[in-house]
């Protein structure tokens, strides 16, 4: 007899054990669904914000591109400026020099006329 | 009580036989259909991004880009009121009303209203929330140096393919496959992560230098305005590569707005459009006379004081003379002298050496609608003709052929093909493609070291091209000049004229070989003075441009650690 009770109260838990576990298996698929579809809308958003950024970046690419052409910046050396370009007949082009502490020029230009404050002298 | 109870579990019995019904209903037998419809409803089909791929100049400077935009339709059978839609969206789009009601009144279910707007333009028209009208992503090319190269790069239309130019040309490389793919969509019609896969096109990489068609571009243009002329060609490449450095073209147009220009202006003339090219075809002569032993460079030539008689026609030198060594006859670029010379050759030998220089062929350039030109064969000669073509006349060639012929000479006898396109890349950077340039061999390097010599005596002070004189370096080249014909009236005019110039330089190791052709200049027109200065400035920057040294010094030896000097000046200076 109480074996028998003992049983009902076991086949009882059994029962309510298996309901508890369908319940929480169902609510944790529900609640897993809607948090990868919220974390889809985030990504979602943040595609967006990527793409906006992207397209910021192919603007800026297009500026970049603009603004660094040769005829621009002629036009701004040139005419804003007032710099020449290079005459050849007043540049002397130079090699390095593999021996160490030897400095000389030779050509047209003498020393004094190079500007020398504008350049430093390696001396390996 | 008990009968109540059997009413009760007899409707509930039905109530869930009902239902079992449905979900029958809805999970066996309708299955396909709704399961079809709820995908319908949750995925949308839509084009994929693509985007064309980029075209670069040899420095990896772009030249051709991508911009965003966006495109508006409309689907009329949706459009309740046409004639208020028309006049909303004529306030936001730069159209008149009535354009657009003809596009929203159309019978079709799809029409498009305006393309490839920038995003900014069309976010107002988002807002209006008009029923009927829908938006579309899209690519618009943008070609950010507007004129600059423009007659290479080409164009594309509004539906991003290729018309012109390089576009055209490598439209296959450059075009990305348009892909559909389903996107997942809520309820609401909310977009869900969809990825952000974006399809490029491959990058195709010019032989072109932005800088040196600059150089070239200003130097054409400077060189149009003096004169006045009609049209123009630079082409500037290197003779041992075919590596084409720059083409600049006058009329040009900007590809941004490819329709305010006319078609002729469009036209890459460099390739396309043949001429008559005067001395410069002297060159071939000279060629084949040195190939065939008919000549050496001091053989006596008698001028006989500047005129030659041929068939009924008289044909005279510009500058008279007697007796001129054969190197004095191209110098000083005189007909007579070169027709007795074509004459010792003969029309076999000299139309074999025509062809062999690659005249009355394409180039094999990779731009579109090259011209082969058109040589006569020998036997389509008349007796004119012996003293027509061997001084460059009944013969049609592009500026690009005679540009190759120079080059010949500059490298030593190879015949290169001339190539704008330096490497394909895919999307991450891989090349998938190099160019390997082909040259073939059509005469010997002691022809050329002899031609070499006498076309640098053609730019000396005794020559017809000093103006194309460079301070500091040496360089060779010919003159030509040649009267247009006028096919109305079917003889040559008097007032119009071709005048060119083509040559290379350093001469004694030629790193660029460049031809000027001005098309009916006003006022002077002959090459040595309307297209020889333009030779000299182009010339000029761009030795200066590629920090060539001069010859006329001695080599430097002081060491400079990376400094500009003024603008463009020494910078990383090496010899």
């Amino acid at each position: 007899m109480i074996y028998s009770k003992k049983r009902n109260v076991l086949k009882y838990y059994e029962w309510f054990l298996l309901f508890f576990l369908i319940v929480a298996g169902l609510f944790t698929i529900i609640w897993l669904r809607s948090a990868i579809t919220a974390l889809e809308y985030n990504i979602a958003s943040l595609e967006e914000r990527k793409k906006e950024i992207l397209k910021e970046r192919k603007e800026l690419l297009a500026q970049r591109a603009s603004l660094s052409s040769s005829h621009r910046i002629y036009e701004i050396a040139v005419k804003r400026q007032g710099l020449a370009f290079p005459d050849r007949r007043y540049i002397s082009l130079i090699k390095r020099n593999e021996s160490p502490q030897v400095v000389s020029v030779r050509g047209k230009i003498k020393l004094d006329e190079l500007f020398l404050d504008d350049f430093s002298f390696s001396h390996r | 009580m008990t009968k109540r109870a059997v009413i009760l579990n007899t409707v509930i019995t039905i109530c869930f036989v009902i239902i079992l019904f449905r979900l029958f209903d809805l999970m066996i037998i309708n299955h396909g259909r709704l399961k079809a419809r709820a995908e319908r409803q949750h995925y949308k089909r839509e084009n994929k991004e693509v985007t064309r791929g980029l075209i670069l100049d040899r420095r990896g400077r772009e030249l051709a880009i991508n911009l965003d935009a966006e495109s508006v339709f409309c689907r009329p059978h949706e459009i309740e009121s046409p004639e208020r839609y028309a006049k909303e969206l004529s306030r936001y789009l730069d159209k008149r009303p009535d354009i657009i009601l003809a596009k929203l009144s159309k019978k079709s279910r799809f029409s498009w209203i305006e393309r490839s707007l920038s995003t900014e333009k069309v976010e107002p028209l988002k807002r209006l929330g008009l029923k009927g009208i829908g938006f579309m992503k899209e690519t618009k090319r943008f070609y950010p140096k507007g004129f600059l190269a423009s007659h290479v790069l080409g164009f594309v239309n509004i539906d991003q393919k290729g018309i012109e130019g390089i576009e055209l040309m490598y439209d296959s490389q450059l075009r990305a496959v348009l892909t559909r793919a389903s996107l997942l969509r809520d309820a609401n019609g909310r977009p869900l992560s969809e990825g952000l896969e974006e399809r490029k096109g491959n990058n195709v990489v010019l032989t072109i230098d932005e800088g040196l068609q600059y150089i070239a571009e200003k130097s054409l243009e400077s060189s149009i305005e003096k004169w006045q002329a009609e049209w123009g060609v630079i082409i500037m490449m290197d003779p041992f590569t075919g590596e084409i450095l720059a083409m600049a073209v006058r009329p040009t147009y900007d590809p941004n707005n490819f329709k305010d220009s006319k078609p002729s202006v469009r036209r890459n003339r460099a390739i396309t459009d043949t001429y008559e090219p005067g001395s410069t075809f002297k060159l071939v002569t000279a060629v084949a006379a040195f190939e065939e032993g008919i000549v050496e460079p001091e053989t006596k030539i008698d001028c006989d004081g500047g005129r030659i008689r041929i068939g009924k026609k008289i044909i005279e030198d510009v500058h008279p003379s007697g007796v001129l060594t054969f190197k004095e006859v191209i110098g000083r670029s005189s007909n007579v002298g070169t027709i007795k010379v074509a004459r010792m050759l003969g029309p076999e030998r000299l139309y074999r050496y025509i062809r062999l220089l690659g005249f009355g062929s394409k180039t094999g350039i990779d731009l579109p609608g090259e011209a082969s030109g058109y040589i006569k064969p020998p036997e389509r000669w008349s007796i004119q003709s012996m003293g027509a073509i061997p001084i460059g006349y009944e013969v049609a060639v592009t500026p690009l052929q005679v540009l190759r012929a120079y080059a010949a000479v500059a490298n030593g006898g190879w015949l290169v093909t001339p190539h704008v396109v330096s490497a394909i890349t895919a999307p991450d950077g891989n090349p998938i493609y190099r160019f390997r340039y082909k040259a073939e061999r059509v005469f010997s390097q002691k022809t050329a070291l002899i031609i070499k010599d006498i076309l640098t005596g053609t730019v000396s002070q005794e020559g017809t091209a000093r103006l194309a004189g460079v301070d500091g370096n040496s360089v060779a080249g010919k003159t030509g000049t040649t009267r247009l014909f006028d096919p109305v009236k079917k003889t040559y005019s008097k007032d119009r004229y071709v005048s060119s110039f083509v040559g290379f330089v350093p001469a004694s190791n030629p790193k660029i070989t460049a031809i000027v052709v001005i098309g009916e200049p006003r006022g002077e027109y002959y090459g040595g003075t309307v297209a020889a200065p333009a030779f000299k400035e182009l010339a000029e920057a761009t030795l200066s441009y590629l920090r060539i040294p001069r010859e006329d010094t001695e080599e430097g030896v002081l060491r400079l650690k990376g400094h500009t000097h003024g603008f463009g000046g020494i910078n990383n200076a090496t010899q």
